[in-house]
């Protein structure tokens, strides 16, 4: 007797992990039609999908570097951060759910943007900016091995000490200065 | 790190009018808008938290109102997040320039927020000067500001041991320059009296000839014994260096070690050493008697005639600035060559590294393709580089002859006028040329400089740098019985993450204690504080009762025995590396330790038994022996605790299953930990902790925490089903081919 039951027990165990190991094949993605996405007055995000509500997500994106808006993982901010699922393309969503998301999007990848370089000076074996960005002006100090790395095409980043990131989106954009300065770097 | 800037003005009247004491005080960089700010506070006090914009307190919440107060890391920033009546807020963000500080700051809202008066104070060194802002070179001192004075005590104590070289070569270097300066005078009497006159014959040109080539070979011989000295003592001051940092560097705690990166750490031993080293071999001497020639014909021009002096001194700076700047863009276009040799270098390697892994994916084009484009743009801006040293060089060149044709021009006129005889003309040139000569190279001199304060800067920070885990004035050295309690011990690698919260237990000497949990649990962390790599940064742990940090660190090390997980083999054999627990342990010893270990039958196999070589370009070994090596290190001193941290993860289970047995005998009356993965490794001990997220999940008997259904069960119950399944699993291939 004890013998079938268990045979059982085994079945229903397979069953279950084979279930498990089926999920990893495809990517649950999340819609606009399949989802509500509410901003909490603490500056956070709700989500409610599949009939169930998330108090609060994080957003994250898969490809920070190359697909900004396109595989946003969204994610259980009291579980871990398990992925309740992806959204494919935010294009595709309309303008009030996207400006939602792209803020939450700012919050966790803060990288502003240099407009202008104003003056790199090497002193005592580190690199000395003085920058101004889309955020406001910015000082900051790199290291002079290899603070720049290039992320694609003419787009740079900066790392500095404190591994904070300022962007560079275009690298033909700058002035021959602004080239000289940084050239070491490049 | 400072947790209590000062509140701006206003806001600290207001909050005073409060009657709150102010505790902690945080600037913070991104606005609410996402804008750089650079005049936002948070203010912690015992009663309130306070958000400060400009001078104004823009919002008071009362801390009874909070229930969680966090410093959320994002990427390139961070929020800090409260969670006032379980509604999460975002109350304000700031850049990754602040991260430490806030970490420190939520934990230190939290201690007030329960009511302690434990006040949180951040051992993080600074990161910038707090006198000019400069980024410290990982040295807790200012190369700019505190050197001056430190620089010279340093070099005078490097120097004293040296002192009668460093006398030697000082008067040589002062003979050399008086010679130099006195072969120019000779050449003048020499044109003056015999070949302008010609009174002299054959016989005094030989005897001048003489004279000069006395004087030249002297010259060479005083250089030569200069700079033979100069290599001496700077090799003796270099070794010495390396010797003390490296003798340093064992003694450092180990979070000094994690904070900076190996190749750092290697490099002050090599390369900032070396630099100190040069410093004294060239810098010192050349320099040094460069410059006392150089005051010498200044001065011998300037009294033979000023006017000259003055314009062959006009061109000087324009030589040294031009050398200076032109440095800089060499320094700088050398640099990207430099930097685009290593890439390419790089690729290199790769490619040649995971050759398997190109060929296998077919992708041999793909790399090559790779390589062509950096070799092209390599090979660019070497012919750039090049082009511009063949065309700054002889322009250099013609400057310096430029000053030369000036100096000639007015001495010419001045022989023609009379106040020059020709030697003297002759001698005024051959002064002139000392003085321009080095002008090139002088200009190097201040960036020598500047690498010498900061390698001595460095190299010193390690020196200075005292033990953290100090050990204790009255340092017990007793034998360990083997109790262990952990008392609310709580630690992190870095402060903002937690890996270890309020973990207390009580083990009694002789024990089996296995530890189970997730990995990223904190298990190898709990071992780590146990060997005593870390001290807690909140409670403690007691060995027989008395406090670890109170125990000789030496005489603890020599008692316990651990397996780590990355079992790390010294360069050297195997017998070398059994007895290092343990050095005046003998071959007897070794063999029962291997016994023990399953290791001896594998060790006499090989051809060279126990002398087998291994580690770095020994014979390869694979992770099982490697264990087992290392497990035989372990028991070999008869440690009173002994801790395996997955120390027989490579292990087959038969193997496994006789090493226990063997340490269990072994470790009878022994406190022992045991981290494992494989449950059946366990089944031996007495107790088990569960770790789980970052605290004690569980602790108890096997039976015990079985009934209790809890974390232990699930993972017992799992285990034992996957393994069912694959034998079922098994089973069922087996019965499918036979039938």
């Amino acid at each position: 007797m004890s013998n079938a039951g268990e045979i059982v027990e085994y079945d229903l165990l397979i069953k279950e992990q084979m279930e498990k190991v089926d999920s990893l094949f495809e990517i649950e993605l999340l819609t606009p039609d399949n989802t509500v996405f509410t901003r909490t007055p603490g500056g956070f995000l709700t989500l409610e999908y599949k009939s169930k509500t998330y108090p609060r997500i994080n957003v994250f994106r898969a490809f920070p570097f190359t697909q900004p808006m396109r595989f946003i993982s969204i994610r259980d901010a009291s579980e871990k951060n398990e992925e309740i699922g992806m959204i494919g393309d935010l294009h595709d969503w309309p303008v009030e759910t996207r400006e939602l998301l792209l803020e939450q999007i700012g919050i966790r990848y803060f990288t502003p943007r240099i407009v202008k370089i104003s003056s790199v000076k090497e002193e005592f074996g580190f690199a000395y900016w003085e920058v101004v960005t889309d955020r406001g002006d910015m000082k900051f100090t790199t290291s002079i091995w290899n603070p720049v790395i290039r992320i694609g095409g003419n787009r740079l980043l900066v790392n500095d000490l404190d591994s904070n990131r300022y962007e560079i989106d275009d690298l033909t954009k700058l002035s021959r200065r602004e080239i000289k300065l940084i050239d070491l770097f490049l | 790190m400072n947790l209590k800037y000062d509140v701006p003005e206003g806001a600290e009247k207001v909050i005073s009018g409060y009657e709150e004491t102010i505790i902690y005080c945080l600037p913070f960089d991104v606005g609410s808008d996402g804008c750089l700010t650079d005049n936002c506070f948070v203010v912690a006090t015992d009663l309130g938290l306070y958000v400060v914009i400009g001078s104004e307190v823009t919002e008071r919440i009362d801390l009874k109102l909070i229930c969680e107060i966090k410093c959320e890391v994002m990427v390139n920033g961070g929020i800090l997040s409260v969670n006032c009546d379980y509604a999460e807020r975002m109350l304000l963000r700031f850049t990754h320039k602040y991260l430490t500080q806030f970490s420190y700051f939520a934990k230190g809202v939290e201690l007030l927020i329960l009511g302690t008066d434990k006040i949180m104070i951040s051992p993080e060194p600074e990161r910038n000067c707090l006198l000019c802002g400069r980024i410290l070179p990982g040295t807790k001192k200012c190369p700019r500001c505190s050197s001056r004075g430190r620089f010279l005590k340093r070099i005078t104590a490097m120097i004293k041991p040296h002192l009668r070289g460093f006398l030697l070569i000082t008067m040589m270097i002062i003979l050399n320059s008086i010679l130099l300066l006195t072969a120019r005078y000779v050449e003048r009497l020499f044109i003056d009296d015999f070949l302008i006159e010609r009174t002299g014959g054959i016989y005094d040109v030989v005897r001048f000839f003489i004279l000069v080539l006395a004087i030249n070979i002297t010259i060479l011989g005083a250089a030569i014994f200069n700079n033979r000295k100069s290599a001496r003592i700077g090799t003796l001051i270099s070794r010495n260096l390396r010797e003390q940092v490296y003798a340093k560097l064992q003694d450092c705690s180990l979070s000094f070690i994690n904070d900076r990166r190996p190749g750092e750490l290697i490099n002050r031993v090599h390369r900032d050493t070396r630099r100190i080293q040069e410093f004294f071999e060239t810098a010192f001497s050349r320099m040094f008697s460069t410059a006392l020639s150089m005051i010498g014909a200044v001065t011998m021009m300037a009294i033979m005639d000023y006017k000259i002096t003055l314009m062959a001194l006009l061109t000087a700076p324009l030589i040294l600035l031009i050398s200076f700047i032109s440095r800089k863009t060499f320094k700088r276009r050398f640099r990207a060559q430099w930097i685009l040799e290593d890439k390419a270098n790089n690729q290199l390697q790769d490619a040649l590294s995971g050759i398997r892994v190109v060929k296998a994916f077919g992708r041999e084009e793909y790399q090559s393709e790779r390589f062509r484009e950096l070799n092209g743009r390599l090979a660019d801006r070497q012919s750039k580089n090049e082009k511009f040293w063949s065309t700054f060089n002889p322009a250099v060149g013609t400057l310096l002859a430029i000053t030369s044709l000036i100096v000639l021009y007015m001495g010419g006129r001045n022989v023609i006028s009379g106040v020059f005889s020709i030697g003297e003309l002759a001698q005024f040139t051959g002064y002139s040329a000392i003085l321009i000569g080095p002008l090139t190279w002088i200009s190097m001199f201040p960036r020598q400089l500047v690498q010498a304060v900061t390698s001595m800067e460095r190299i010193y920070d390690v020196l200075d740098e005292a033990d953290e885990i100090p050990d204790h004035v009255t340092a017990i050295k007793a034998k360990i019985k083997g109790d262990v309690n952990f008392n609310n011990v709580g630690f992190g690698y870095k402060p903002y993450e937690p890996v270890l919260r309020n973990v207390s237990i009580e083990v009694k000497a002789g024990e089996m204690i296995g530890i189970v949990g997730p990995s990223g649990a904190g298990k190898s962390t709990m071992i780590n504080l146990l060997i005593r790599l870390y001290d807690p940064d909140e409670g403690n742990i007691l060995i027989d009762g008395r406090p670890l940090s109170e125990w000789d660190k030496s005489s603890y090390h020599s008692q316990i025995g651990v397996v780590l997980q990355e079992t790390f083999l010294f360069s050297g054999s195997i017998y070398e590396n059994i007895k290092y627990a343990k050095p005046n342990a003998t071959e007897e010893e070794v063999i029962r330790a291997s016994r023990i270990a399953n290791a001896h039958d594998f060790i006499t196999l090989f051809p060279d038994g126990y002398n087998t070589r291994v580690g770095d370009k020994g014979s390869t070994l694979s992770g099982g022996e490697r264990q087992r090596i290392a497990i035989a290190r372990a028991i070999l001193s008869d440690p009173a605790i002994l801790i395996l941290d997955e120390a027989t993860s490579s292990l087959d289970t038969e193997t496994e299953f006789r090493i226990q047995e063997a340490i269990q005998r072994l470790t009878a009356g022994r406190t022992t930990f045991a981290i494992a993965h494989r449950l059946s490794t366990l089944r031996k001990s007495d107790r088990i902790i569960v770790i789980d997220g970052h605290k004690i999940a569980e602790f108890g008997k096997h039976r015990e925490l079985m009934e209790q259904r809890g974390l232990y069960y699930d993972l017992v119950t799992a285990q034992l089903q996957m393994s069912r399944l694959d034998k079922r699993n098994v089973e069922k291939v087996g019965g499918e081919s036979n039938g």
